[in-house]
């Protein structure tokens, strides 16, 4: 399995960890590995399409939060107005702004109680980003989607 | 940071949320909500959704979303420039966590 891959599975066994009664360190860990596991999965496509394979690391470090929530917003907002993208990377976009403000709770906000219905739901929404990924990661749409990740705005084509 | 309040009312989400409760019974028990900015600073509204113990069990994921779409297409706050953000939970584990901000309000 892929980095990506291993973190989604990790979010999983970790919110699995104690059957009965949740920690909630490990519902906690299970959202915030939720979210890094699309975000990895994001820039490991973006910066599998750089030739110099030695300065993909480098070029993975460039990825911030911030920027590719704007970029996320922008897709589910050009999806709203009519345009012609796909349904599946308005679920990636959808989802990945979901999971990065409950990633940012279940790390920072420690009077935030987590129950594992909401986890449940968590870890659904990378899944689902992860298979709508899967079924468009090739198409040109997502491609510039994965462009404006890093950089900055595109001019109008 | 100030909140555009005055684009949509809360009597207005509270009438949503009564739609949703009333349409989606037994499964939503209730629903309430936060307006604050989120991690970075964005104008957001947070949804806190109470369910019953079966949903949750049995329909987790259909109620979320049922539940996730009607809140959309009453309210569409995405499109005042809101963020929204959705959490839930079932009864009994509202029960065991005794979080404040999922009690019923009581007036």
């Amino acid at each position: 399995m892929s980095f990506p891959e291993d973190l989604l599975q990790q979010a999983y066994d970790l919110a699995d960890k104690e059957p009965g009664e949740p920690k909630q360190a490990s519902l906690r860990r299970a959202v915030s590995t939720a979210y890094y596991s699309l975000f990895h999965l994001l820039i490991d496509e973006a910066v599998s399409k750089w030739a110099v394979e030695r300065q993909r690391s480098l070029l993975a470090r460039t990825f911030g939060h911030d920027r590719m929530k704007k970029v996320c917003d922008e897709a589910v907002k050009d999806v709203k107005s009519g345009a012609r993208l796909p349904a599946e990377l308005n679920t990636v976009a959808h989802n990945f702004i979901q999971l990065q403000d409950h990633r940012h709770t279940a790390d920072y906000d420690n009077s935030r109680q987590w129950a594992r219905a909401d986890v449940s739901i968590v870890l659904t929404l990378a899944t689902d980003a992860f298979n709508a990924w899967s079924a468009i990661g090739a198409q040109d749409d997502a491609q510039d989607f994965l462009l404006q990740l890093f950089l900055p705005k595109l001019p109008r084509q | 940071m100030l909140l555009p309040a005055g684009i949509v009312h809360d009597s207005q989400i509270n009438a949503a949320i009564a739609d949703v409760c009333r349409e989606l019974a037994p499964d939503v028990k209730r629903i309430r909500f936060d307006r604050r900015a989120d991690w970075s600073g964005d104008d957001a509204v947070y949804f806190r959704i109470l369910i019953s113990d079966d949903a949750a069990e049995t329909r987790l994921r259909e109620t979320m979303k049922k539940t996730v779409s009607m809140l959309e297409s009453c309210l569409d706050l995405e499109a005042l420039g809101f963020f929204v953000y959705y959490n839930v939970r079932s009864e009994s584990e509202q029960a065991a966590l005794r979080e404040k901000s999922w009690e019923d309000v009581v007036s």
